[in-house]
């Protein structure tokens, strides 16, 4: 295969009835091939190649339908979260050099309505075909950078299509899956569920996100539609674990729990293993560098309160090593690289021998079992919620405000709190309202500081540097 | 105004201090001022303060899409 059109072609003539996606409607696979041809016609037709096109994503099936038109036609889809601020739209507009969107007024603006009905011709779909190229950009996903900007990291066809390849073999997986979706598709993570289903021949469920707000809410959900997989943030499963929901109701059909994003707290791990000793459990490590995942984790039993989980060992079709305690990947789910970034690309990912590497920047051990264990990122990153965050990347966008003299941001690992610690230049009312009001309006949902602290004066260390250990300690 | 439901609404500031008006909201959760991150917060904080066991099943929408309806759940579990 060359394309990821293609799991979709080859599953729509096996099970052509099947449901593929179920929102508060539901596509089956047939006529989702007929919409994404529709998609990819109406492009072709207004001679779009090899673009990237912005998608604002919702929780709903037409989203993907769109990103496998743009595949189909040989275009890149770029990801977005209609809620992020103004600049950071801007911002992933410019470094992704984002011609087109789909009902975006900014940019050149295509029609998804006019898009799912535009008349196929088979002839197009013949010469799209003929030009696919495993190499070939699939999306272009942005992430937290360092400089306050976000980065794009290219995906192409190969990634995707190797990792569902490793990822199915590891794991054994059946045909006819029934995964439920949690992660937004503007998340790397939720690539995992859309190319997992299209692979198995199965469905996804998308159901709407306040369903997640309320634990009783969400399992009953996964019982309704006999949900057996998912891959879920932890934060996502915590929730569940913390209201002693499992002891009320369980998710019946569910044989696997996998986990990524973030580190799983081993109390409330232990309430899902205990309630639910007949499904797995696995941890996931992944970076938005590498399409999918490349190490596993099967957890066994009950795990000390204070126990680390593994990242474990690589899955199928991944070398995974150590180099000075950095973790390593080569395998074919390594990305292109970051789009318009030769710089940081030339940093972070190394071509041998036909052969991609990643260099992580997390940092790891290894145990006695021969697991990697991580230890810890190289820079300011942080896992919040699932996503990938750099503190600087919060400290860069709050200092610009015009009230702000000094600011840190640090995190509560123990909590799950993002803190950022300010002074101010002038007389402030409500200080802490106004903060985080704007921490709202500017950072994306995810980066907002969960506390906000207002401080007399920054405390400096003794090279004059803010005191991020000092502060540490008062968190 | 009511005890509970002042109290009710001074919890839900601590954990959204941006939202001004509680009391017209019925769309807590639906509109996702309450998140799940929140949602765990105001059980701790509402067990703690009114001294009631929330159990699972009563974390549905109904009641906590407005102040009413976590109103009207805690004095029912406080009886």
């Amino acid at each position: 295969m060359k394309n990821v059109f293609e799991l979709l072609e080859s599953a729509s003539l096996t099970c052509p009835e099947r449901l593929l996606f179920e929102d508060v409607e539901g596509v089956n696979y047939r006529d989702a091939l007929s919409k994404v041809s529709s998609v990819a016609c109406y492009l072709w037709s207004k001679g779009i190649r090899k673009q990237r096109i912005l998608v604002n994503v919702g929780r709903d099936f037409s989203t993907l339908l769109l990103f496998f038109g743009i595949a189909l036609s040989g275009n890149c889809y770029v990801p977005m979260d209609p809620t992020y601020p103004e600049q950071r739209k801007k911002d992933i507009v410019d470094i992704g050099e984002v011609a087109y969107g789909f009902d975006c007024p900014e940019l050149e603006s295509l029609s998804a309505k006019e898009a799912f009905s535009f008349p196929i011709n088979e002839a197009d779909i013949l010469e799209m075909k003929a030009a696919f190229n495993a190499e070939d950009p699939l999306y272009l996903m942005f992430t937290s950078g360092s400089t306050g900007k976000p980065k794009g990291v290219m995906k192409c066809h190969r990634n995707v299509l190797a990792f569902v390849d490793n990822f199915v073999s590891t794991f054994g997986l059946e045909e006819g899956v029934r995964i439920c979706n949690q992660t937004p598709f503007s998340f790397d993570a939720s690539a995992k569920d859309i190319y997992l289903t299209l692979k198995l021949k199965g469905t996804l469920y998308i159901p709407d996100k306040t369903k997640f707000a309320l634990p009783k809410v969400i399992v009953d959900y996964l019982n309704e539609k006999q949900v057996d997989t998912i891959l879920w943030v932890p934060s996502a499963l915590t929730v569940i674990a913390k209201t002693r929901t499992l002891n009320y109701i369980k998710p019946e059909y569910l044989k696997r729990v996998f986990f990524i994003g973030e580190v799983f707290p081993a109390k409330y791990l232990n309430m899902w293993t205990a309630a639910m000793p007949d499904t797995h459990f696995v941890n996931l490590y992944g970076s938005t560098e590498i399409a999918g995942a490349c190490l596993y984790h099967e957890v066994k039993g009950e795990l000390p309160i204070d126990a680390s989980l593994p990242t474990g060992k690589p899955l199928h079709g991944n070398e995974v090593k150590l180099e000075d305690g950095e973790i390593c990947v080569c395998s074919d789910q390594v990305a292109l690289g970051y789009y318009n970034d030769p710089e940081k690309t030339a940093s972070t990912f190394r071509v041998e021998d036909g052969k991609r590497f990643l260099h992580t920047g997390d940092f790891a051990e290894i145990n006695d079992d021969g697991d990697i264990v991580f230890h810890a990122r190289k820079d300011f990153q942080i896992k919040h919620m699932g996503y990938r965050i750099e503190l600087q990347d919060i400290e860069a966008v709050m200092s610009s405000l015009d009230y702000v003299e000094d600011c840190c941001c640090l995190y509560n690992q123990d909590k799950g709190k993002i803190v950022l610690f300010v002074t101010l230049n002038r007389e402030l009312e409500n200080a802490v309202t106004v903060i985080s009001n704007d921490a709202r309006e500017k950072l994306p949902y995810y980066m907002v500081p969960n506390i906000v602290r207002v401080l007399p004066v920054m405390p400096l260390n003794a090279n004059g540097k803010i005191d991020r250990n000092g502060l540490k300690k008062s968190l | 105004m009511d005890n509970v439901k002042k109290q009710i609404i001074s919890i839900l500031s601590g954990i959204r201090s941006d939202v001004k008006d509680w009391e017209s909201n019925t769309q807590l959760v639906h509109s996702g001022i309450l998140d799940s991150l929140g949602i765990v917060e105001l059980i701790g904080e509402l067990s703690d303060t009114f001294d009631i066991e929330i159990p699972p099943q009563e974390i549905v929408y109904e009641n906590f899409d407005s102040v009413e309806g976590l109103v009207k759940m805690v004095e029912r579990l406080s009886e």
